[in-house]
């Protein structure tokens, strides 16, 4: 069984200076700039077909997409996961493979049950001297980009007004 | 009066919302995909419950981001009235038409049960047809409905009277057994800064009929009828 001490070594990131990317200026209560729509998948079908009544069986339905697959090229369109968020592409001219990775952690304030909950069990399994558990999020991002300062800027704003809530978290990113 | 609900993928309470506008109460009411630009003619939104966009990242982050929720800053901007209920409540608060946040139940469960709200204000779109002193029996059905906000934020809501409904138990006591979730001060809705927009995590819509055991969640329905007649007697005057 791993010691107490291994645990509570003091030597969590978020203790240090440093840890929380500056926020200045980005208010997002405030963002009056025009704002791009997220989510509006091309390929997504609209719930409407399913209440208009015309039913039509699963098999004709998905005969009819698998033809259209192999014959009609619009079906071809490879797929972004966030087709909108955020203003600029992150591709530039002479762009490169970049890594981002986010990590979000509740702020101190907040409750986190999740956290205290982990704690618990992880004392009740005899794990002694541990401080605090936080339980946030990863999340990895693949990208392309010519300058890592506007790849950084950019991601840094996404993160502001979308992949975290500054109401209740913090992050913290990195870009390899 | 014209209602508009909007529908996201994955949800759930829309068709009790319509149910209640249309069925129950007898006014003109459409479904608003979340794809639609435009709220169309309607006088008042309700942003129903559900996990809308699965509650992926955060509940209602994704939604806030939708074309119709843009419709629905606009609306809101022009004094138009919004009621957020549930994930509806998530996601305005996500979009910042409404202070604070809601995060994880503080003992991690999910609550599907009859709650009472006590109503601390008259002076709102939402709440003035609740008699003082009433006490609204109206179920709760979430995960995630712990209210969270800043400390300076949670005074200035007191100090403007924009804490709406506050859970108690069935004497109106505010106590924190009767608190379901862990919110602060036992909010259970809010209104913003212009009241014309509000949020809760009970369900109103789900307690409009006696046959369902109770009918008080028809009080802020008929509170946003009066305020939108009320509206357009104004308007004919002027």
């Amino acid at each position: 069984m791993r010691r107490a001490a291994d645990f509570a070594d003091g030597n969590r990131e978020s203790d240090k200076a440093g840890y929380q990317q500056p926020r200045v200026s980005l208010d997002r209560h405030q963002d009056t700039r025009p704002e791009h729509h997220a989510h509006s998948d091309p390929h997504r079908k609209s719930t409407k077909q399913f209440h208009a009544g015309n039913v039509t069986g699963p098999g004709r339905r998905f005969n009819r997409r698998f033809q259209a697959a192999s014959t009609n090229k619009k079906y071809w369109r490879p797929r972004r996961a966030f087709p909108n968020i955020g203003r600029g592409s992150f591709t530039g001219l002479f762009g490169s493979d970049m890594k981002a990775k986010i990590i979000i952690t509740p702020k101190k304030a907040v409750v986190d049950p999740q956290g205290k909950a982990v704690q618990s069990a992880l004392e009740h399994m005899g794990y002694n001297g541990i401080n605090a558990v936080h339980v946030g999020k990863f999340l990895e991002i693949e990208l392309d980009g010519a300058d890592k300062e506007t790849v950084r800027r950019q991601l840094d704003e996404a993160c502001h007004r979308f992949l975290s809530n500054p109401v209740i978290e913090d992050y913290k990113l990195e870009l390899e | 009066m014209n209602f508009a609900v909007l529908q996201f993928p994955a949800s759930n309470c829309d068709q009790d919302a319509v149910h209640v506008l249309r069925d129950v109460l007898g006014h003109s009411t459409r479904y608003v995909w979340h794809k639609e630009t435009s709220l169309g003619d309607a006088d008042a939104v309700v942003v129903p419950g559900g996990f809308s966009y699965g509650d992926y990242l955060r509940c209602g982050a994704i939604a806030r981001f939708s074309p119709v929720m843009q419709a629905v800053q606009q609306f809101a901007g022009g004094g138009g009235l919004v009621l957020g209920i549930c994930n509806g409540f998530q996601v305005l608060c996500e979009a910042g038409l409404l202070p604070g946040a809601l995060i994880r139940n503080r003992d991690l469960q999910f609550h599907c049960e009859h709650i009472f709200l006590k109503t601390l204000t008259t002076d709102s779109s939402f709440t003035n047809r609740i008699p003082q002193d009433k006490l609204l029996k109206i179920p709760i059905a979430h995960g995630e409905g712990c209210y969270f906000a800043d400390e300076e934020t949670l005074n200035k809501l007191k100090a403007d009277n924009r804490i709406l409904w506050q859970y108690c138990d069935a004497h109106g006591e505010i106590t924190e057994q009767s608190n379901p979730n862990g919110s602060l001060g036992n909010i259970a809705g809010i209104c913003n800064e212009r009241r014309n927009v509000a949020g809760l995590m009970p369900h109103p819509e789900r307690a409009c009929e006696t046959i369902l055991g109770s009918a008080d969640g028809c009080l802020i329905f008929q509170s946003l009828l009066h305020a939108l007649a009320k509206r357009q007697t104004v308007a004919k005057a002027a």
